[in-house]
């Protein structure tokens, strides 16, 4: 199964930082243009490794960079399915 | 070419700077939050990249609150226009640029005032004087940094404490002094701060910055498409899209990376050591010369590198174009679009001839000017 967790932001330039903190950490991370269903805030999502994200959270947090919405999803083909909000 | 200009504009620009603005306008174009595609992302990277680096520069906490403008002029009219209300009085120095006195002037008409603290005819600032220029309808003290005319260094830090003491918003313009000499937000309780990119910074025209501490205070002077919130006709809140609509200048501003980046690499305290010697061994020259009446301070350490002086028996207009054409040597004459400050130095008739050097000068293209000059003046003396 292709899962994912993928977080958005509300401007490009929180997406960009998330991008870069989380890189800079050695994590992998990169940012994808995201469904309109799961945000119109700026077009962008950052891609997470779902044994990862739990790190890279608690790095954006310590950073003061504060995602818009957290999802897990499984991608299939194009389409992202099972989109669940992460508390 | 001996071009002594960079107070107007630098040149020239590291090698790293025309690299860069050549690498990102040839393969990077693309539109900063337009879409993701990889070139438009690696655009956005860049103008984070050099926004996290202005930050760090200006010792700023949050890099989101630096918004880029094409100039310093239009860095001034957003603090400016985007602050004041009617009612609301500011005070400022008369060694103030046209880019800060003339939308005060235009303010005018909305109800805003203005008060003008005079700085001595060397172009002194006594901050016991902008603390007594402030009334109870004062929302702002704005200052340059330093005079693009005579050169003075104004004491930012110290009327940065009376602005604190008073709890009143505090715009620097730093077009004469980013890239020259430290800026640091935090020593001198700075709200606001201009910059632009195309002097000290070294980076190319069409740059340049505002830096806003309280963006709740501050209206956008310019409305659009952010790549944001797009389904809303409001203009965002969040920073920077809400000061930042339309395109920005990705490749200019990936270029000014560079320049901050070689500032950092060269470092300031070195750079700065420089253009002071340049400077001092300009003043010296220019002292014995007889006939040359200079303006500013007469310690380099008082100063940014900007020289002006004015020839007896000739006028600025006519010195400059000589100098250009018998000698090669760039300088400006001219009021450099601050007439409160020659008012100041009692120049406002004549203007003066400015001569300022940069990072790149030596000492030799000093001495050559300076045996231009002295030329010149035996040329006029003789008539
Ligand atoms: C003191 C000062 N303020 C503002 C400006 C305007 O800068 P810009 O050309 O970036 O608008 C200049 C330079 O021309 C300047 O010397």
């Amino acid at each position: 199964m292709n899962e994912l967790v993928l977080l958005t932001f509300p401007s490009i330039f929180y997406a960009l930082r998330a991008e870069k903190v989380v890189q800079g950490a050695g994590l992998r991370g990169r940012l994808i243009p995201v469904p309109r269903e799961l945000s119109s805030l700026c077009g962008l999502a950052l891609e997470l490794d779902p044994a990862e994200a739990g790190r890279a959270l608690y790095l954006l947090q310590a950073t003061g960079i504060v995602p818009e919405r957290k999802v897990r999803a499984v991608k299939e083909g194009p389409c992202l399915k099972n989109i669940s909000d992460i508390l | 070419m001996i071009y002594l200009n960079n107070a107007a504009t630098s040149w020239p620009k590291p090698e790293t700077v025309y690299q860069a603005h050549d690498a990102y306008l040839r393969h990077l174009s693309g539109s900063v939050n337009r879409g993701a595609g990889g070139a438009s992302l690696d655009a956005g990277r860049a103008v984070l990249e050099t926004r996290e680096l202005l930050a760090g520069f200006f010792n700023i906490r949050e890099p989101e609150q630096v918004i880029f403008t094409p100039n310093a002029t239009e860095a001034l009219n957003l603090a400016l226009q985007g602050l004041l209300e009617p009612g609301d009085h500011v005070v400022i120095s008369s060694l103030e640029h046209n880019a800060v006195a003339r939308p005060l002037h235009a303010l005018q008409e909305k109800g805003v005032e203005y008060t003008i603290v005079n700085c001595d005819s060397r172009g002194r600032l006594n901050p016991g004087d902008v603390e007594r220029a402030i009334g109870p309808r004062t929302r702002l003290i704005c200052l340059t940094h330093a005079s693009n005319v005579t050169g003075t260094i104004l004491p930012v830090n110290e009327v940065g404490e009376i602005a604190r003491r008073h709890h009143l918003q505090y715009l620097v313009d730093t077009a004469q002094t980013a890239g020259e000499i430290p800026v640091d937000v935090e020593a001198a309780g700075i709200t606001l701060l201009a910059f632009t990119g195309h002097k000290g910074l070294l980076g190319p025209p069409g740059t340049g910055g505002l830096y806003i501490r309280y963006p709740d205070a501050i209206r956008p002077l310019i409305y659009g498409g952010t790549g944001s919130r797009s389904e809303h006709l409001t203009q965002p809140e969040v920073l920077p899209d809400k000061y930042e609509s339309g395109t920005v200048n990705a490749p200019a501003i990936a270029a000014l990376g560079a320049g901050v980046r070689f500032i950092r690499e060269t470092g300031l305290n070195n750079i700065r050591r420089h253009t002071m010697e340049l400077t001092a061994r300009l003043l010296e020259g220019l002292r014995r010369l007889p006939g040359v009446t200079l303006y500013g301070p007469p310690d380099s350490g008082e100063r940014v590198p900007v020289v002006s002086l004015n020839i007896r028996g000739l006028s600025p207009g006519e010195a400059s174009a000589w100098l250009a054409d018998h000698y090669d040597i760039v300088t400006r004459p001219g009021l450099h679009c601050a007439p409160l400050a020659h008012q100041t130095i009692g120049t406002l008739q004549t203007g003066t001839l400015r001569l300022s050097p940069g990072f790149f000068n030596t000492a030799a293209e000093i001495e050559a000017a300076l045996a231009a000059i002295k030329e010149l003046t035996e040329v006029i003396q003789g008539e």
